[in-house]
């Protein structure tokens, strides 16, 4: 309901990339000096939300109203100017420039013929940061402060600004509980001095120290709004899962047989070492929220050294540890950026499917034998195209990853690394993925699989590994054992006893 | 106590500041000393002028090239637009003294085109500098090479008097290229342009998130430039008495050589121009002395490209990029 103590009204915004509709009509909106925490799971929406809300995406449909105003916001200037500031997660800071250059930047004060008016600056910012009961060294260069200073030159940049809205994305990922409680402090602060608050954050306990209210998204909508005087944790938990399911996963045929797969990784910061194996025809899933180290291990595995921790095939060790020998160990690996990494994406489909394994005579590429390996994975995947020959980013997406995915094939491999399989593919050809991952499982692949979507993960393991803040906290074992909710917990570090 | 390779860079890297160019004055100063003790002719008053003479040339030309890779870009059209520069100079129209102001005023405009085209190519047509300022090296070399083959013209009678005039016992030219040096660097250094422009050369979207219109900084950073590096043209007409399409060719190594060693790394957003002028000071150091062993021109370019390759290394050491994993 729009009153005069409305700061902000976001009507039915709908945004879609290529076939994934990622907002579904969202209706968003906050008062004046308050602190709203924005909670969801992953591919739930909130950065495509707020990206659109300070500018720097346009949506395809909706409305924004700021102080009952309707605004049209089309660039990120446009968003300053209204007094909408955000802090990313990496502070878009500049790293050689001083605490109050930064501050300043884009604002300077100057004297005649532009001469920066360095005391003045100074000043300003000493002010602000008195203000902020913050102590920084002013003069410091930004690169030598650590991450939570950084944080506090972040918003004092915004507060420069007149910022009315500032919207910080997960703020606490790097700080101590020490800074954190300090950070909350300034919050409430500037709630006082009517600044409204929008944080999106995935530790949910932490929103009940400084949060006044929360909003959940789930599915491009956001599911509910309420007060945090009348939710708890597990509300939280069980609002932000409960998705629909729209693909179906495929029968298992088989059990896992014998080891085939053992890694230990060891991450200087992190007190445990991550360990656990992977057995003929299992899949295993390494889950966790963003930003928990998931990712980490998994490229590890395919891109790390020997420093990273010991791996073993077949309980063979692999010492030198490069993709190519990965691959001749019969380690693939299938990236989440098709563009970048799965795919050379200016070549044919064809030279794309025959780049790991072509018969050749003296290096020159059999043209024969090469349309038949070629052939033979497009008629398997049913990969839709019009000839192997067109390029592969004329394809959809769903297609560039079988393509990504199938070029493996030849060379039968053993283990099948894949981070975020099926990434911004349509549901049709999900499924399709989905039952070649499950066929070639059942011929005895192990497959260790990253995945932001917590329906796929549950559907598609034998054992999930869950991470948190770099460590495997808890494992479920046997597939579909485990409730969204349950799993979602257990991710946000939430220890049922 | 192991010295590791990580330790040492731990300590270069917390006394790294933006404008970097503590290292270049010591080098330089160490380098001036060993001269001084191995020859005796190194610190007369011809042998000094003469390496101050030919630093000028050098410096507006690694100035302007200093401008356009601390806003992110490089410029491999220096050299050319150098030796476009001296064939306008060495053959405008007109009598003395009026010919040397109507040269100067057309080298001007053809070295802004040039700065503005290279603007262009790489912020409007979104092409990496690299290939963008070799185009337009080739445009300018192959339109030097259509006003004339060999050297051609003479210089102005009265860029010849200022060339040779001294203010005491300075050279005219060193005062110029002083005062230049000084509004540069002032201007790069302590003003709000230059607090921008090194911000685009750190990051061009936290610029644009920050509200800098990156457009019209990079524009304005390749109009210095390109009027930079064309007063190092105009002083170098006397030098050789006439204009010539391949004289300027040089300058590109020994402009991003000057430059680099000057604390002014590739990847943009630091360094300074009093760094800058240490480096070329540096670069003419060498070449001086080299001439006084009398080195040949060829083995001088071994010791060049030996010595940039050195110093870019040294700066991927401090950065810390040497011990990433490339794969």
């Amino acid at each position: 309901m729009v009153n005069s103590s409305t700061l902000l009204d976001m009507k039915k915004i709908r945004k879609s990339f290529s076939n994934n509709l990622v907002l579904n009509d969202v209706n968003f909106s906050c008062r004046n000096g308050e602190i709203r925490a924005l909670v969801g799971s992953n591919g739930a929406g909130k950065s495509t939300l707020l990206k659109i809300l300070i500018g720097a995406l346009s949506a395809d449909g909706g409305e924004i109203f700021f102080n009952s105003n309707h605004v049209k916001i089309n660039s990120v200037n446009d968003a300053r100017e209204l007094g909408i500031a955000m802090i990313f997660q990496d502070f878009n800071l500049f790293p050689y420039h001083r605490v109050y250059e930064n501050v300043y930047i884009g604002r300077e004060l100057h004297k005649k013929g532009g001469i920066l008016a360095v005391s003045q600056m100074r000043d300003g910012v000493a002010d602000l940061l008195k203000k902020m009961d913050v102590q920084i060294d002013i003069d410091a260069y930004v690169r030598n402060l650590n991450l939570a200073e950084q944080q506090m030159v972040a918003i004092a940049k915004a507060l420069l600004g007149q910022a009315k809205l500032l919207i910080m994305d997960e703020p606490t990922a790097p700080l101590s509980t020490k800074e954190a409680l300090h950070l909350f402090n300034i919050l409430k602060d500037l709630k006082n001095h009517g600044v409204t608050v929008i944080l999106v954050t995935h530790r949910i306990s932490e929103i009940f120290q400084v949060a006044d209210v929360v909003s959940v998204m789930r599915d491009g909508k956001i599911v509910e709004t309420l007060p945090i005087s009348e939710v708890n944790e597990s509300m939280v938990a069980s609002l932000m899962a409960g998705r629909s399911i729209d693909a179906i996963f495929p029968e298992r045929k088989i059990s896992p047989g014998k080891k085939i797969f053992s890694y230990s990784y060891r991450d200087e910061k992190i007190k445990e070492p991550v360990e656990f194996a992977i057995r003929e025809g299992e899949t295993v899933s390494l889950f966790g929220l963003e930003g928990q180290g998931q990712r980490k291990i998994l490229r590890s595995i395919f891109m790390g050294s020997h420093k990273d921790g010991a791996l073993l095939i077949h309980d063979k060790s692999i010492e030198r540890r490069n993709p190519k020998i990965l691959i001749r160990s019969g380690v693939v690996f299938i990236s989440d950026d098709r563009v970048g990494e799965g795919l050379t994406f200016n070549l044919p489909i064809l030279q794309n499917l025959i780049m790991p394994y072509v018969e050749h005579r003296m290096g020159v590429i059999i043209k024969r034998k090469a349309k038949v390996i070629s052939n033979d994975i497009i008629k398997q995947l049913n990969i839709v195209l019009r000839s192997p020959l067109q390029k592969v980013s004329m394809l959809s997406g769903g297609n560039q990853q079988k393509v990504a995915l199938g070029k493996w094939l030849s060379l039968k491999p053993r283990i099948m690394l894949l981070d975020e399989p099926t990434k911004g593919i349509d549901v049709n050809t999900k499924s399709q993925i989905y039952d070649l991952i499950a066929e070639l499982a059942d011929r005895g692949m192990g497959v260790l699989m990253v995945s932001s979507d917590i329906i796929e993960t549950i559907g598609m393991s034998d054992r999930i590994l869950v991470v948190y803040k770099g460590m495997i906290v808890r494992e479920f074992v046997g597939k579909g054992s485990v409730s969204e909710e349950e799993l979602l917990k257990a991710a946000m570090g939430i220890l049922e006893n | 106590m192991r010295i590791s390779f990580k330790k040492i860079q731990t300590i270069f890297m917390s006394w790294e500041t933006r404008k970097n160019y503590l290292f270049s004055c010591v080098l330089f100063t160490f380098m001036f000393i060993v001269a001084s003790i191995v020859s005796p002719y190194f610190l007369t008053y011809k042998n000094i002028s003469q390496l101050l003479i030919q630093m000028v040339t050098l410096g507006f030309v690694a100035m302007g090239q200093a401008y356009v890779l601390v806003s992110g870009g490089i410029d491999l059209s220096v050299g050319s637009l150098v030796s476009m520069t001296t064939l306008i100079i060495a053959l405008s129209p007109g009598v003395d003294p009026a010919r040397l102001i109507i040269g100067f005023l057309l080298a001007i405009i053809a070295a802004v085109i040039v700065g503005i085209l290279n603007y262009f190519s790489r912020m409007i047509l979104g092409i990496d500098p690299f290939i963008g300022t070799l185009a337009s090296m080739s445009i300018v070399q192959g339109l030097a090479y259509t006003i004339s083959i060999g050297t051609a013209g003479t210089a102005p009678k009265h860029l010849l008097m200022i060339y040779n005039g001294k203010l005491g016992p300075i050279p005219v030219v060193v005062i110029i290229f002083g005062l230049v040096a000084f509004i540069a660097a002032i201007i790069l250094e302590k003003t709000k342009t230059g607090l921008r422009i090194y911000a685009v050369g750190q990051s061009r979207q936290t610029a644009s998130y920050s509200g800098l219109n990156t457009r019209q900084i990079i524009l304005l950073v390749h109009i210095i430039a390109g009027m930079l590096i064309c007063l190092g043209g105009v002083f170098l007409t006397p030098r050789i008495s006439a204009g010539s399409p391949i004289v300027g060719s040089v300058f590109l190594l020994d402009s991003i050589a000057a430059v680099v060693l000057g604390g002014t790394p590739l990847t943009g957003g630091r360094g300074s121009i009093t760094g800058t002028i240490a480096g070329t000071a540096i670069m003419s150091l060498i070449n001086n002395f080299l001439n006084m062993l009398g080195v040949t021109i060829y083995w001088k370019f071994v010791a060049k490209g030996a010595i940039l390759l050195a110093v870019v290394a040294g700066g991927s050491f401090m950065s810390g990029s040497i011990t990433k994993k490339k794969i």
